[in-house]
């Protein structure tokens, strides 16, 4: 379960009384009932309302995160997974998700799975876990219809129909899988019926509405034209998992929604023209006109900053723009990515996790449309070079107000073992620990050591993907790590006594508005954050707009970019708390 | 051919003598507190490839007896390029200690140290720009790991420095570009690159760099035309590092061989290519390495001896059919095999050989190009011209930019409607 021990002060669940948690039953309905005033902010309280309570710490080095996989009915402690095969898809699942998908107000979670090595015709079908109002989690697979039986890899998640429930698109290698949620708590497999036809290996996928016509469209990355059988060696000889260059890269595939329930391929007709072995994808408006343009990472190639025309169709700028490659010029292993304003600029950020030897790579949005290798400047690449990055993000944990990143890492190449790797003595040779990084200043990271980011960074594990969501809404971004064998669940105590927070849910009509941008000012600091799920690695996150206010209880504005580039302004009578806006019910301006 | 190196037999201890006698000189024993040499190894008993376990053994028992720096040196140069840096790093470590003032060891120990430790990195390429100012890719090197440490200054004094040694450099340009890149200069980036491609128009970095600074500037067009070029041009070429390259000869592990076979294959050296896959190709009768096939057979053929490539390549053949359709090879090396069968025996003139296994190839994938031309060539050579444009024109698609293909479907159109009525 997940409660917050080191926080005397506040509710935890299972503490509040039975009125406090009815309350939360509503908060559905009040959320989506229509505005009674033009322009006012439809609020709805968080779940224990608690205001500026002040959560109490502990002195000394205490963890700020703590693994509660084990008590929230996640997973048991068995971390044993057989040995690998050197069957390349063995190695690169799965993601995991986070949505709300009974709209009961609470996060549900979603767990890719794929056969053990060597088993590659057993069942593994992915999992659901339905959170419950104690905090637990149940496993709810069978009876919600969920459980896609594909190898799967990745997973996106978006309400396609508008209807406000959320739909979910498994990437899987083979036949991906898409399952349109009823309503009533059960999905219905629709992969075919809704369109969706492809069979390649597919790693990502992210919902966007790229054409602006009110629906989500879907975007899938593939990664290589795969066969078995391939021997690789490692440099010592060894026989080892083949690198992507091996194969022939795959063209991703960009499905237009019909607005029917159905999707057509569009790939062709959107200019969608260059393969690539993709791995992750993430949307956002980068040339600001009010069109989303779509960036993959592509795994030993030059990535593809796909540019929307604004008729239908993209052109590929990523040399242009300067995120193709690194600041040398070269292609990375590119695999997972994260977008967000680091330095509070007002231009996005992108950063691109990869091999080791390589350092991750942080590209920084300029003034001119082009993004600047800062990796070196950043003090991340002196930490991270040594490491093989996958799901990331970037997220203020701490409340202080600036963004923050953390990256699930784990090889792909054999490395001397580690004896504290988990799960098995295999997988010793692929281990790592994850990282996570404090911003310090603008955009200078400093890394938080294990000790003090505890179990998430301290377990030497084969980890890939990565999700976040305030899962036991306290206010602060919890995490969600998919591993070979697993998934955990990482609560954050980290945000000090008296920091202030604010979560916005940015709506176009019943949907999530995907690609909007919220901006607050408080205390002379404006600070964007973006309306995402689909980032990271084969990962969907919980795309509300999540601020750290630190120290400052007094916000002063708060405004909407919305997706179709619209702007509207709303007025805020409280922080600490998670509010709901809907387009159109603000001030233009 | 010779078969991998076990402990005893004659190629173990001819690479033993050899290496005592590199190893020469008489370095004072490192001794540790029981008296015993300490030599720091990885854990080598699951390691398969024997050759290398056989080289190891030999340099590590060199090592124990006569502790030179030479010694030491090359044991680190076996761990550092078959993927053992910290193991390389100490032994670089003690050839340092035995030998302060040579330069090569301090570079190693740097290079070593890049995978693991960059503050140590960065100290050993001071020391050994220090002790020879003189080779450039100490700098580059040097520069990369303070670029990666954040010293941007002192990263930019080192390739200020490299371009006053070598002012032709056009890794050197690029590295300063790069770093006005990163400041967001990009008027200052632009001579550097431009002065880069002067030096060397392929490099296809410093296109990319190239296309970002017109974009910054509003020029799309050429910011285009370089993103384009960046594509055509090749990625990732290493600048010229003597030292390194003399290590990398040392690699004899599988993965040596084949990077190196595969090299000298594509460089047109089909003697130095055979002689790389050969000892590939003998490790699958012990351990069914099939990967050496394809290399081998490409190296026969390429040095003429096609009865040879004939016969392997049926080997090959008959080894991925008894597999009950679980074939070690891959189906792409399925097909290339039939492609070079093809191939073969219409260079040994049994054409309709050739053509069943061009056709094989065809049928395993439609889009290969090499099958498509080589069986339309088959046909017109044996005067089956409308089988050869049959051929050409099913396959239009995939041999678009093909040159001698369309030359040939040219010619083969002239001929058969100067035939037809």
């Amino acid at each position: 379960m997940i409660t917050k021990k080191k926080r005397a002060p506040r509710l935890s669940r299972e503490s509040q009384p039975d009125e406090m948690n009815r309350t939360l039953r509503h908060r559905g309905h009040l959320a989506s009932s229509p505005l009674s005033l033009p322009g006012a902010l439809l609020l709805a309280c968080a779940v224990a309302c608690t205001g500026n309570e002040a959560p109490t710490r502990g002195g000394g080095e205490q963890a700020l995160f703590t693994d509660v996989s084990i008590a929230a009915g996640l997973r048991d402690d068995d971390t044993s997974w057989p040995d690998g095969t050197y069957f390349l898809p063995e190695i690169m699942g799965g993601g995991v998700a986070l949505l709300d998908y009974d709209d009961d107000a609470d996060l549900d979670l979603i767990q890719v799975r794929f056969p053990p090595p060597g088993q590659t015709a057993a069942a593994a079908p992915n999992k659901l876990f339905q959170q419950g109002v104690d905090g637990r989690f149940s496993d709810v697979t069978d009876s919600s219809g969920l459980g896609d039986p594909g190898f799967g890899q990745g997973v996106a998640v978006g309400d396609v129909e508008g209807d406000g429930d959320l739909d979910v698109y498994f990437a899987n290698y083979g036949k991906d899988g898409f399952h349109a949620n009823l309503g009533n708590g059960r999905f219905t497999a629709a992969t075919s019926s809704a369109g969706f036809d492809g069979a390649d290996w597919s790693t990502s996928a992210a919902f966007v509405d790229f054409d602006r016509d009110g629906d989500l469209d879907l975007y899938v990355v593939h990664y290589v034209d795969y066969y078995g059988g391939v021997t690789c060696r490692s440099p010592n000889g060894d026989i080892d998992y083949c690198p992507p260059k091996k194969f022939k890269g795959a063209l991703d595939i960009l499905y237009r929604n019909g607005g029917n329930g159905t999707f057509d391929d569009a790939t062709g007709e959107a200019g969608i023209d260059v393969a690539g072995s993709g791995l992750g994808v993430a949307c956002t408006d980068v040339n600001r006109d009010g069109w989303v343009d779509i960036y993959v990472a592509n795994d030993g190639e030059v990535n593809q900053l796909w540019i929307n025309r604004t008729d239908g169709s993209f052109a590929d700028e990523a040399v242009m723009r300067g995120v193709g490659f690194n600041g040398s010029g070269r292609p990375e292993g590119s695999m997972g990515v994260a977008i967000g304003d680091v330095d509070d600029d007002g231009h996005a950020d992108v950063l691109v996790t990869n091999l080791w030897n390589e350092s991750n790579t942080l590209f920084m949005g300029t003034a001119h449309g082009v993004f600047a290798d800062e990796s070196g400047r950043s003090g991340m690449a002196a930490v991270d070079l040594p490491y093989t990055g996958f799901g990331c993000g970037f997220f203020d944990y701490d409340h202080d107000g600036d963004l923050d990143f953390a990256l699930v890492n784990g090889r792909v190449q054999r490395w001397p073992p580690r004896t504290d790797a988990r799960p098995g003595q295999f997988w010793s040779h692929y281990g790592e620990a994850n990282l996570l990084f404090e911003n310090a200043d603008s955009g200078k990271f400093s890394s938080i050591r294990d000790v003090l980011s505890g179990p998430f960074a301290s377990l030497a594990e084969v980890d890939r993907g990565l999700a976040f969501g305030d899962i036991d809404r306290d206010g602060d971004l919890d995490l969600v790590v998919g591993g070979l064998n697993g998934v955990r669940l990482l609560r954050n105590d980290a945000p000090p006594p008296g920091s202030h927070w604010l979560s916005v849910r940015a709506l176009v009509g019943a949907r999530d508005a995907i690609g909007a941008e919220v901006i607050v000012e408080t205390g002379g600091r404006r600070t964007s954050r973006l309306v995402l799920s689909a980032y990271s690695y084969g990962s969907s996150s919980n795309p509300r707009a999540h601020f750290g206010l630190g120290e400052n209880d007094r916000l002063i504005s708060l405004e909407l970019r919305w997706p179709d580039g619209s702007r509207e302004r709303f007025t805020l009578p409280g922080i600490d708390r998670e509010v709901i806006v809907r387009q159109g019910e603000g001030d233009a301006w | 051919m010779v078969k991998s190196v076990p402990p005893g037999s004659r190629l173990f201890w001819l690479a033993s003598l050899v290496l005592w006698t590199v190893a020469g000189g008489c370095g004072s024993p490192d001794v540790d507190r029981e008296g015993q040499l300490t030599v720091p190894g990885p854990d080598l008993t699951h390691l398969g490839d024997q050759r290398l376990k056989g080289a190891i053994e030999a340099a590590q028992a060199t090592v124990a007896q006569r502790a030179s720096a030479e010694s030491w040196g090359h044991l680190g140069h076996l761990y550092f390029i078959h993927g053992w840096p910290s193991e390389a790093t100490d032994c670089y470590q003690r050839a340092v200690d035995l030998e302060p003032d040579q330069f090569r060891w301090q570079y190693f120990h740097g290079r070593a140290l890049s995978e693991t430790d960059l503050a140590g990195a960065a100290a050993a390429f001071e020391r050994a720009i220090g002790i020879d100012a003189g080779y450039i890719p100490a700098y580059v090197h040097g520069a990369r790991i303070l670029t990666d440490m954040g010293q941007l200054d002192a990263a930019v004094g080192y390739l200020e420095r490299a371009r006053t040694l070598d002012p032709d450099n056009p890794f050197v340009e690029l590295g300063l570009a790069q770093h006005a890149l990163a400041a967001g200069e990009f008027e200052s980036a632009r001579p550097h690159l431009q002065r880069a491609l002067e030096l060397d128009a392929d490099l296809g970095e410093a296109h990319a760099a190239l296309a970002q600074v017109y974009m910054a500037q509003g020029d799309r067009e050429l910011s285009r035309r370089h993103a384009d070029l960046s594509a055509r041009e090749r990625q990732g070429r290493m600048m010229t590092d003597p030292l390194f390259t003399a290590v990398q000869q040392l690699g004899i592990s599988r993965f040596w061989l084949h990077t190196r076979g595969k090299s000298r294959l594509q460089a047109g050296d089909f003697a130095g290519a055979l002689t790389q896959f050969s000892l590939l190709v003998d490790d699958v009768d012990q351990e069914g390495d099939p990967m050496g096939w394809c290399g081998y057979v490409g190296a026969l053929l390429g040095l003429g001896r096609n009865d040879e490539a004939l016969a392997a390549l049926e080997r090959a053949l008959s080894e991925a059919e008894r597999q009950d359709g679980h074939s070690p090879l891959s189906p792409e090396n399925v097909r290339l095999i039939h492609t070079n069968l093809g191939h073969a025996y219409a260079v040994t003139a049994r054409q309709q050989m050739a053509i069943s296994h061009l056709r094989e190839a065809l049928r395993l994938d439609p889009a290969s190009v090499s099958a498509a031309f080589n069986l339309a060539l088959v046909y017109f050579r044996a005067d089956s011209l409308e089988q050869a444009r049959d051929v050409l024109e099913e396959s239009m698609a995939d041999l678009q930019g093909h040159q001698q293909a369309a030359q040939l479907l040219r010619t083969v159109r002239e001929r058969t409607a100067a035939v037809e009525p």
